[in-house]
Protein backbone atom coordinates (compact mmCIF):
# COMPACT_ATOMS: atom_id res chain seq x y z
CA UNK A 1 0.00 0.00 0.00
CA UNK A 2 1.36 3.15 -1.27
CA UNK A 3 1.80 5.79 1.80
CA UNK A 4 -0.02 9.30 1.39
CA UNK A 5 2.31 12.72 1.35
CA UNK A 6 1.60 16.19 1.71
CA UNK A 7 2.65 18.99 -0.23
CA UNK A 8 0.80 22.64 -0.17
CA UNK A 9 -1.63 21.78 2.13
CA UNK A 10 -3.04 18.54 0.45
CA UNK A 11 -2.58 15.09 0.85
CA UNK A 12 -1.74 13.07 -1.88
CA UNK A 13 -1.60 9.53 -2.97
CA UNK A 14 -0.21 9.53 -5.89
CA UNK A 15 3.62 10.63 -6.17
CA UNK A 16 4.11 11.53 -9.62
CA UNK A 17 3.75 14.79 -11.02
CA UNK A 18 2.51 15.19 -14.65
CA UNK A 19 3.01 17.92 -17.59
CA UNK A 20 0.59 18.65 -20.21
CA UNK A 21 2.63 19.44 -22.71
CA UNK A 22 4.08 17.66 -26.18
CA UNK A 23 1.37 14.80 -26.16
CA UNK A 24 0.12 13.87 -29.72
CA UNK A 25 -3.33 14.93 -29.09
CA UNK A 26 -5.30 16.17 -26.04
CA UNK A 27 -7.17 12.49 -25.55
CA UNK A 28 -3.53 10.80 -25.57
CA UNK A 29 -2.64 13.14 -23.23
CA UNK A 30 -5.74 12.17 -20.88
CA UNK A 31 -5.17 9.28 -21.18
CA UNK A 32 -1.76 9.38 -20.42
CA UNK A 33 -3.33 10.67 -16.87
CA UNK A 34 -5.42 8.25 -16.43
CA UNK A 35 -3.18 5.45 -16.27
CA UNK A 36 -0.58 7.25 -14.27
CA UNK A 37 -3.49 7.79 -11.55
CA UNK A 38 -1.43 11.32 -10.95
CA UNK A 39 -3.81 13.74 -9.08
CA UNK A 40 -1.24 17.19 -10.19
CA UNK A 41 -0.94 18.34 -13.54
CA UNK A 42 1.17 21.05 -14.25
CA UNK A 43 -0.10 23.59 -17.14
CA UNK A 44 1.28 26.89 -18.23
CA UNK A 45 0.30 30.49 -19.03
CA UNK A 46 0.67 32.41 -23.15
CA UNK A 47 -1.15 35.48 -24.24
CA UNK A 48 -4.33 35.04 -25.59
CA UNK A 49 -5.33 36.46 -28.98
CA UNK A 50 -9.59 37.20 -28.67
CA UNK A 51 -9.69 34.99 -31.88
CA UNK A 52 -7.44 31.80 -30.49
CA UNK A 53 -10.97 30.33 -28.60
CA UNK A 54 -9.08 30.90 -25.27
CA UNK A 55 -7.32 27.61 -25.22
CA UNK A 56 -10.76 26.59 -23.49
CA UNK A 57 -10.65 23.37 -24.91
CA UNK A 58 -7.76 22.41 -22.90
CA UNK A 59 -8.70 23.93 -19.84
CA UNK A 60 -11.55 22.01 -20.30
CA UNK A 61 -10.21 18.51 -20.78
CA UNK A 62 -7.15 19.44 -17.52
CA UNK A 63 -10.86 20.27 -15.51
CA UNK A 64 -12.78 17.32 -16.61
CA UNK A 65 -9.63 15.27 -15.21
CA UNK A 66 -10.24 16.05 -11.64
CA UNK A 67 -6.84 16.48 -10.74
CA UNK A 68 -5.40 19.53 -8.67
CA UNK A 69 -3.85 21.87 -11.05
CA UNK A 70 -0.38 23.17 -10.70
CA UNK A 71 0.20 26.56 -13.20
CA UNK A 72 3.56 26.96 -13.66
CA UNK A 73 6.02 29.89 -14.71
CA UNK A 74 7.57 28.78 -17.57
CA UNK A 75 9.74 31.32 -19.90
CA UNK A 76 10.09 34.22 -17.12
CA UNK A 77 13.33 35.53 -16.91
CA UNK A 78 13.06 37.89 -13.89
CA UNK A 79 11.83 37.21 -10.55
CA UNK A 80 9.26 40.20 -11.51
CA UNK A 81 8.01 38.83 -14.62
CA UNK A 82 7.92 35.93 -12.54
CA UNK A 83 5.41 37.44 -9.49
CA UNK A 84 2.96 38.64 -11.54
CA UNK A 85 2.14 35.66 -13.92
CA UNK A 86 1.70 33.65 -10.37
CA UNK A 87 -0.72 36.54 -9.65
CA UNK A 88 -2.02 35.89 -12.44
CA UNK A 89 -2.37 32.45 -12.59
CA UNK A 90 -4.08 32.35 -9.24
CA UNK A 91 -6.66 34.30 -10.71
CA UNK A 92 -7.33 32.30 -13.25
CA UNK A 93 -7.20 28.96 -11.79
CA UNK A 94 -7.80 29.81 -7.99
CA UNK A 95 -4.83 27.89 -6.36
CA UNK A 96 -2.37 29.26 -4.11
CA UNK A 97 0.04 26.82 -6.01
CA UNK A 98 2.70 27.64 -8.62
CA UNK A 99 5.17 26.06 -9.83
CA UNK A 100 7.84 29.02 -9.89
CA UNK A 101 10.18 28.95 -12.89
CA UNK A 102 12.96 31.49 -13.60
CA UNK A 103 14.71 30.61 -16.32
CA UNK A 104 18.86 32.08 -16.32
CA UNK A 105 20.42 30.53 -19.41
CA UNK A 106 18.15 29.97 -22.17
CA UNK A 107 20.54 27.05 -23.75
CA UNK A 108 20.26 24.76 -20.85
CA UNK A 109 17.26 26.17 -19.25
CA UNK A 110 19.23 26.47 -15.97
CA UNK A 111 16.86 28.13 -13.70
CA UNK A 112 18.50 31.70 -12.06
CA UNK A 113 18.69 30.97 -8.48
CA UNK A 114 19.15 33.73 -6.91
CA UNK A 115 16.34 35.72 -9.09
CA UNK A 116 13.80 32.31 -8.02
CA UNK A 117 15.19 32.76 -3.87
CA UNK A 118 13.76 36.55 -4.71
CA UNK A 119 10.48 35.74 -6.70
CA UNK A 120 9.86 32.37 -3.61
CA UNK A 121 10.30 35.05 -0.80
CA UNK A 122 7.88 37.52 -2.06
CA UNK A 123 5.60 34.60 -3.39
CA UNK A 124 4.98 32.93 0.08
CA UNK A 125 4.54 36.56 1.71
CA UNK A 126 1.91 36.72 -0.83
CA UNK A 127 0.25 33.75 0.55
CA UNK A 128 1.65 31.03 -2.48
CA UNK A 129 2.43 27.59 -1.91
CA UNK A 130 5.30 27.64 -4.08
CA UNK A 131 6.69 24.64 -5.52
CA UNK A 132 10.30 26.18 -6.29
CA UNK A 133 12.45 24.55 -9.60
CA UNK A 134 15.92 24.54 -9.08
CA UNK A 135 19.14 22.56 -9.24
CA UNK A 136 20.84 20.67 -7.51
CA UNK A 137 22.70 23.21 -5.31
CA UNK A 138 22.43 22.20 -1.73
CA UNK A 139 22.49 26.14 -0.24
CA UNK A 140 19.86 26.93 -2.75
CA UNK A 141 17.41 24.41 -1.59
CA UNK A 142 18.32 24.80 2.21
CA UNK A 143 17.76 28.63 1.25
CA UNK A 144 14.08 28.16 -1.17
CA UNK A 145 13.33 26.14 2.01
CA UNK A 146 13.75 28.39 4.73
CA UNK A 147 11.98 30.77 2.33
CA UNK A 148 8.57 28.62 2.90
CA UNK A 149 8.27 26.75 -0.15
CA UNK A 150 5.91 24.24 -0.48
CA UNK A 151 8.53 21.71 -2.32
CA UNK A 152 11.85 22.71 -3.54
CA UNK A 153 12.16 20.68 -6.75
CA UNK A 154 15.91 19.96 -8.21
CA UNK A 155 16.64 19.05 -11.52
CA UNK A 156 17.89 15.69 -12.34
CA UNK A 157 19.65 16.84 -15.39
CA UNK A 158 18.22 19.92 -17.65
CA UNK A 159 14.77 19.93 -18.84
CA UNK A 160 13.41 17.55 -21.61
CA UNK A 161 17.10 16.06 -22.33
CA UNK A 162 16.01 12.75 -20.48
CA UNK A 163 19.60 12.15 -19.54
CA UNK A 164 18.53 11.10 -15.61
CA UNK A 165 20.45 12.18 -12.44
CA UNK A 166 23.74 13.68 -13.73
CA UNK A 167 24.35 13.82 -10.14
CA UNK A 168 22.88 11.33 -7.86
CA UNK A 169 25.44 12.46 -5.34
CA UNK A 170 24.35 15.65 -4.66
CA UNK A 171 20.59 14.56 -4.54
CA UNK A 172 21.51 12.25 -1.79
CA UNK A 173 22.90 14.83 -0.03
CA UNK A 174 20.15 17.69 -0.14
CA UNK A 175 17.67 14.89 1.00
CA UNK A 176 20.05 13.63 3.76
CA UNK A 177 21.01 17.81 4.55
CA UNK A 178 17.07 18.83 4.34
CA UNK A 179 14.95 15.93 5.59
CA UNK A 180 11.60 17.81 6.88
CA UNK A 181 11.94 19.68 3.23
CA UNK A 182 9.07 18.62 1.06
CA UNK A 183 11.73 17.45 -2.28
CA UNK A 184 10.30 16.72 -5.32
CA UNK A 185 12.92 15.91 -8.41
CA UNK A 186 12.17 17.82 -11.09
CA UNK A 187 12.73 17.54 -14.85
CA UNK A 188 15.61 15.78 -16.87
CA UNK A 189 13.93 12.15 -15.99
CA UNK A 190 14.01 10.08 -19.29
CA UNK A 191 13.28 6.43 -18.38
CA UNK A 192 11.05 4.83 -15.12
CA UNK A 193 14.34 3.72 -14.10
CA UNK A 194 15.41 7.07 -13.35
CA UNK A 195 12.16 7.64 -11.29
CA UNK A 196 12.63 4.89 -9.22
CA UNK A 197 16.24 5.50 -8.75
CA UNK A 198 15.32 8.90 -7.17
CA UNK A 199 12.81 7.50 -4.97
CA UNK A 200 14.87 5.15 -3.76
CA UNK A 201 16.76 8.14 -2.54
CA UNK A 202 13.76 9.05 -0.59
CA UNK A 203 12.22 11.97 -2.81
CA UNK A 204 8.97 12.44 -1.95
CA UNK A 205 8.16 12.37 -5.89
CA UNK A 206 8.76 12.92 -9.23
CA UNK A 207 7.38 15.55 -11.86
CA UNK A 208 7.79 14.84 -15.34
CA UNK A 209 6.34 15.84 -18.70
CA UNK A 210 8.28 14.60 -22.08
CA UNK A 211 9.39 11.51 -21.15
CA UNK A 212 5.57 10.59 -20.89
CA UNK A 213 4.80 12.77 -23.82
CA UNK A 214 7.35 12.19 -26.25
CA UNK A 215 7.63 7.88 -25.56
CA UNK A 216 5.86 5.79 -28.14
CA UNK A 217 3.62 4.78 -26.11
CA UNK A 218 2.76 7.63 -23.92
CA UNK A 219 -0.01 5.79 -22.25
CA UNK A 220 2.02 3.01 -21.09
CA UNK A 221 5.03 4.60 -20.88
CA UNK A 222 2.68 6.52 -17.89
CA UNK A 223 1.91 3.77 -16.14
CA UNK A 224 5.09 2.56 -16.15
CA UNK A 225 6.56 5.80 -14.70
CA UNK A 226 3.58 5.43 -12.12
CA UNK A 227 4.89 2.01 -11.23
CA UNK A 228 8.41 2.92 -10.88
CA UNK A 229 7.68 5.68 -8.87
CA UNK A 230 5.51 3.86 -6.45
CA UNK A 231 8.31 0.94 -6.02
CA UNK A 232 11.39 3.54 -5.06
CA UNK A 233 9.33 4.61 -2.67
CA UNK A 234 8.18 1.52 -1.64
CA UNK A 235 12.36 0.64 -1.34
CA UNK A 236 12.94 3.16 0.26
CA UNK A 237 10.61 2.88 2.94
CA UNK A 238 11.89 -0.47 3.30
CA UNK A 239 15.78 0.34 3.69
CA UNK A 240 17.49 -1.20 1.49
CA UNK A 241 20.34 -3.10 2.38
CA UNK A 242 23.38 -1.74 3.24
CA UNK A 243 25.87 -2.06 0.27
CA UNK A 244 28.40 -4.69 1.48
CA UNK A 245 32.30 -4.64 -0.32
CA UNK A 246 32.96 -8.18 -0.28
CA UNK A 247 30.59 -11.71 -0.96
CA UNK A 248 28.61 -12.48 1.20
CA UNK A 249 26.74 -16.29 0.59
CA UNK A 250 22.86 -15.98 0.53
CA UNK A 251 22.70 -19.56 0.80
CA UNK A 252 23.40 -20.89 4.80
CA UNK A 253 26.12 -22.89 4.19
CA UNK A 254 25.78 -24.92 7.75
CA UNK A 255 24.69 -28.76 7.25
CA UNK A 256 26.21 -28.99 3.91
CA UNK A 257 27.10 -31.99 2.07
CA UNK A 258 31.12 -32.57 1.10
CA UNK A 259 31.88 -29.04 2.56
CA UNK A 260 35.57 -29.26 1.98
CA UNK A 261 35.70 -32.15 2.94
CA UNK A 262 39.50 -33.18 3.24
CA UNK B 1 -13.68 61.10 -26.24
CA UNK B 2 -9.25 60.99 -26.52
CA UNK B 3 -7.91 57.98 -28.89
CA UNK B 4 -5.24 56.44 -27.32
CA UNK B 5 -2.27 53.94 -28.50
CA UNK B 6 -1.67 50.73 -26.39
CA UNK B 7 0.12 48.10 -26.63
CA UNK B 8 -1.98 44.18 -26.29
CA UNK B 9 0.23 41.15 -26.43
CA UNK B 10 2.75 43.33 -27.63
CA UNK B 11 0.45 44.83 -30.76
CA UNK B 12 -0.43 48.28 -31.43
CA UNK B 13 -4.10 49.38 -31.03
CA UNK B 14 -6.14 52.16 -30.60
CA UNK B 15 -8.77 52.46 -28.18
CA UNK B 16 -11.22 55.27 -26.94
CA UNK B 17 -12.07 52.24 -23.97
CA UNK B 18 -12.64 54.24 -20.44
CA UNK B 19 -11.07 51.31 -18.72
CA UNK B 20 -9.97 48.41 -19.15
CA UNK B 21 -13.24 46.40 -19.09
CA UNK B 22 -14.49 48.26 -21.83
CA UNK B 23 -10.75 47.98 -23.50
CA UNK B 24 -11.31 44.17 -23.64
CA UNK B 25 -14.79 44.08 -24.47
CA UNK B 26 -13.77 46.30 -27.71
CA UNK B 27 -10.96 44.04 -28.31
CA UNK B 28 -13.56 40.82 -28.44
CA UNK B 29 -12.28 39.13 -25.27
CA UNK B 30 -15.40 37.18 -23.10
CA UNK B 31 -15.04 38.60 -20.03
CA UNK B 32 -16.34 35.26 -18.21
CA UNK B 33 -13.28 33.69 -19.68
CA UNK B 34 -10.42 31.88 -18.26
CA UNK B 35 -7.96 34.77 -19.05
CA UNK B 36 -6.21 37.25 -16.52
CA UNK B 37 -4.90 40.48 -17.48
CA UNK B 38 -1.44 42.75 -16.47
CA UNK B 39 -0.88 46.57 -17.30
CA UNK B 40 2.99 47.42 -17.64
CA UNK B 41 3.82 43.93 -16.13
CA UNK B 42 1.58 44.57 -12.70
CA UNK B 43 -1.20 42.45 -12.13
CA UNK B 44 -5.08 43.88 -12.58
CA UNK B 45 -7.09 41.90 -10.64
CA UNK B 46 -10.47 41.09 -12.44
CA UNK B 47 -12.62 42.99 -9.90
CA UNK B 48 -10.54 45.95 -11.41
CA UNK B 49 -10.64 45.79 -14.55
CA UNK B 50 -14.04 48.37 -14.77
CA UNK B 51 -12.13 51.22 -12.97
CA UNK B 52 -8.82 50.89 -14.37
CA UNK B 53 -7.97 53.50 -16.95
CA UNK B 54 -5.48 53.30 -19.60
CA UNK B 55 -3.08 55.86 -20.56
CA UNK B 56 -1.18 55.91 -24.11
CA UNK B 57 1.79 53.41 -24.51
CA UNK B 58 0.33 51.45 -21.60
CA UNK B 59 0.96 47.25 -22.23
CA UNK B 60 -2.01 45.06 -21.59
CA UNK B 61 -1.13 41.47 -21.57
CA UNK B 62 -4.40 38.97 -21.47
CA UNK B 63 -3.03 35.08 -20.89
CA UNK B 64 -4.68 32.30 -21.10
CA UNK B 65 -3.73 28.26 -20.41
CA UNK B 66 -1.63 26.52 -22.06
CA UNK B 67 -0.30 22.78 -22.02
CA UNK B 68 2.61 23.12 -19.64
CA UNK B 69 5.52 20.86 -17.85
Amino acid sequence: MDTTWQVGGTTLSSRMLLGTSHYPSLQVMSDAVQASATQVLTVGLRRLQPESGGGNHFWQKVKSLSCHVLPNTAGCHSADEAVTLAHMAREIFGTPWIKLEVIGDDYTLQPDLMATLDAATRLTRDGFAVFAYTTDDLVTAQRLHGAGCAAVMPWAAPIGTGRGPMNAYALETMRRRLPDAVLVVDAGLGKPSHAAQVMELGFDAVLLNTAVAQAGDPVRMARAFAQATAAGRGAYESTPMPERSAAQASTSTVGMPFWHAQ
Amino acid sequence: MHVLEVFVNGEPVHTQAPNLQAFLLERGYALDGAFACAVNNTFVARGQWAHWSLNATDRVDVIAPITGG
